[in-house]
């Protein structure tokens, strides 16, 4: 099973991250996560409740599955057996992956370049000005540092959510609906953006999303949830199709 | 030196919440963020002065901190004086109703951090000390402090743990609420009347501030 989305079966594979994991919360909740997520964007789809969500938060740590094995870029993030304690467990912290929330999940008490600076605290504040002038213009946040999360607009707060999730310099990013919260007019902007920032990137990116429009945007492979026989005691997620993640990982 | 009652409830009342904060704050994250053995005990240790007698507390005090008890003895050797009968003693007994306060609020507050809060800064690579500094406490910070100011209050008008752990000293360790009793009882109206206007008038104005505090949110 674990060698069908062994790393080292594509090209790109040296840095994918690769997750096979259970999430069981009894007796509602039962999600089987089972991804490839190459250098680039990969697009991961499904209807509200599907666990997209849960996917994410398994992946960067927040959310500890009762069985599987997550690596990146051959690096054992998690490995645990059923019924067993893990018998290796990063945490989010030693994780190194960015993470941009459906809500931006901004620092309310902080500004802009408080915010964006706020994963950069291992450099001096030279580095740490350095890095944030570099980032604020690559996302036209220059003129909006001195503002609070509450001044701004949706687009405003998940660009700095981007920027301050891509700041450190994560080993791969994970992005939750990141146009759900923000107005019609300005998604197409934030999506030009984020296309032109996330290709330059030679991370794997998993962008989370419930609309077909965006999932198809993206280049990159789609990867499908669905939510089957919701009105069952055990909500079973299985995600589909299974080939193509595995003409990923071929 | 004599203190005046007014001066030593201040001083007292003050020393006693700092403390409060300091040790509170602490208990309130480790009840909030850690599962241990006896942690059931320790929130339910928290909640005792609430529903206890002042006297019970203070003669629990007594047992613990006495000149014969272990504790009381490290005091002593630390310190150079006893803790119970004097103005330390007093402090101790101001904290019976300053620190559940404190911890009771203060859990409340951390317990309304948004987790997405907790989750972003963790995927940022700050530990757990570095998020409550810079997350949590500051987010926490208007109801910490109004939590402060509502111990204070608490703690200027304790009565029976400080008569018991701290006794009832003139000039030494009578606070002004000792201090009122003693004037009533030997019919001093205009004394205790004195003392009972600035209690009163600080107490409501505590309980105003803290009601705009809250009012602000």
């Amino acid at each position: 099973m674990k060698s069908n989305v062994a790393p080292e079966a594509t090209t790109t594979a040296t840095d994918a991250l690769v997750a096979e994991a259970w999430v069981q919360r009894p007796p509602q909740f039962s999600l089987r996560i089972a991804l490839t997520v190459p250098r680039g964007v990969t697009t991961l789809l499904g209807p509200s409740g599907s666990g997209k969500s849960t996917t994410l938060d398994v992946l960067a740590g927040h959310v500890l599955p009762s069985s599987g094995r997550i690596t990146l870029g051959g690096e054992l993030l998690l490995a645990r057996a059923p019924e067993q304690l893990p018998t290796t467990l990063l945490s989010p912290q030693q994780r190194r992956i960015g993470y941009v929330m459906q809500h931006a999940a901004l620092f309310p008490h902080l500004t802009v370049a408080e915010n964006l600076r706020f994963g950069l605290f291992r450099l001096t504040l030279k580095e740490q000005q350095d890095r944030l002038q570099e980032m604020a213009e690559q996302l036209a946040l220059t003129t909006l540092l001195s503002r609070r999360p509450a001044e701004l607009s949706g687009g405003e707060r998940q660009r700095v959510a981007l920027g301050r999730a891509l700041l450190p310099s994560p080993r791969a990013l994970l992005l939750d609906e990141p146009l759900s919260a923000v107005d019609l007019p300005q998604r197409q902007e934030l999506l030009q953006r984020l296309q032109t920032l996330l290709t330059q990137l030679q991370i794997p990116v998993l962008y989370v999303t419930h609309s077909d429009w965006e999932a198809h945007f993206w280049s990159g492979p789609v990867l499908t949830l669905q939510a089957t026989a919701a009105s069952s005691p055990e909500i079973q997620v299985v995600p589909l199709p299974r080939s193509s993640l595995q003409l990923q990982s071929q | 030196m004599r203190l005046h009652p007014l001066g030593l409830s201040f001083a007292v009342a003050t020393v006693a919440t700092l403390l409060s904060l300091l040790l509170g704050t602490a208990l309130a994250v480790l009840l909030w963020r850690r599962r241990f053995p006896g942690r059931e005990l320790l929130d339910a240790l928290l909640a005792l002065p609430l529903v206890l007698p002042p006297t019970v507390m203070g003669y629990y005090l007594l047992v613990l901190l006495g000149r014969h008890s272990p504790l009381g003895r490290v005091f002593e050797l630390l310190f150079g004086s006893p803790l119970t009968f004097t103005p330390t003693g007093a402090v101790v007994a101001a904290m019976v109703h300053a620190l559940p306060s404190i911890t009771k609020a203060t859990r409340a507050a951390l317990h309304s951090t948004d987790p997405q809060l907790l989750r972003a800064a963790a995927s940022l690579g700050a530990g757990e000390l570095r998020t409550l500094w810079t997350v949590v406490l500051p987010l926490c910070r208007r109801q910490l402090l109004a939590a402060t100011m509502l111990a204070f209050a608490r703690a200027l008008g304790d009565f029976g743990v400080t008569l018991m752990v701290a006794g009832n000293i003139p000039g030494y360790t009578q606070t002004a609420a000792l201090a009122i009793y003693d004037a009533v009882q030997s019919g001093q109206e205009h004394a205790a009347l004195e003392l009972i206007a600035v209690l009163s008038g600080v107490s409501l104005l505590v309980l105003y501030a803290v009601n705009r505090l809250q009012d602000e949110k």
